[in-house]
């Protein structure tokens, strides 16, 4: 009998001190490889795009 | 520290207090708390040249369990403020905050709806680090005048 093999969930983010800049990534790994990301982005919105 | 050199040479006597405090103000271990563009002036500010280390901040440390000194820096949003707060509720006391750039300060050039007008209205900030970005200079200026007040401050050994 084996167990069940199901690849793991890896939240990185939203502010990790390994990275540069804010961005939450959810991932799911097998193993050591990535075969699913989630980005979630806007923690640095700040309407650049209006200017005052 | 308040010290009085005795009767005698070979030794000197003190508060347990004011020793703890000047072991706290050459021992502040860094959590950056890098968001925005200012961290870039803020690896310049930590580089050898400038030599933070001279102030006991040359070591940054990336838990903020491990940290004294929480360094926001670079633009707050309101979508990432909670996160922030959360750090800074993560780290033990003694903790002192310090805002980087005037985003931090103010919100800045960022006078719009998305962006926290200051970290303050969230966090208690103990020193403010204006200029977008601050030049190094004022960079240890603002660790300095860190250093003084954590040496002005109380240190209880226990509740009082």
């Amino acid at each position: 009998m084996t167990a069940a093999v199901k690849n793991m969930l890896v939240n990185v983010g939203p502010s990790h001190p390994a990275m540069h800049g804010v961005i939450r990534l959810i991932t799911e790994l097998e193993g050591e490889t990535v075969v699913n990301v989630e980005a979630e982005i806007g923690y640095l919105h700040r309407a650049f795009e209006n200017p005052p | 520290m308040e010290i009085s050199s005795g009767d005698g040479p070979g030794f000197i006597t003190s508060k347990l207090e004011s020793a703890v405090a000047w072991a706290r103000k050459y021992s502040i271990f860094i959590y950056p708390f890098v968001t925005a563009c200012c961290g870039m002036e803020y690896m310049s500010a930590a580089s050898g040249h400038f030599d933070m280390d001279r102030f006991g901040a040359g070591l940054p440390r990336f838990s903020p369990r491990q940290a004294d000194v929480l360094l926001v820096v670079g633009t707050i949003s309101h979508k990432i403020a909670p996160i922030l707060r959360r750090v800074y509720d993560q780290m033990c006391e003694p903790k002192w905050v310090v805002a980087f750039g005037v985003c931090t300060c103010t919100g800045g050039f960022y006078d719009n709806y998305a962006t926290v007008q200051g970290i303050d209205t969230i966090l208690p900030v103990d020193i403010y680090i204006p200029g977008c970005p601050p030049r190094p200079e004022a960079v240890l200026d603002g660790l300095i005048k860190l250093q003084t007040k954590i040496e002005s401050q109380r240190h209880p050994l226990r509740e009082i």
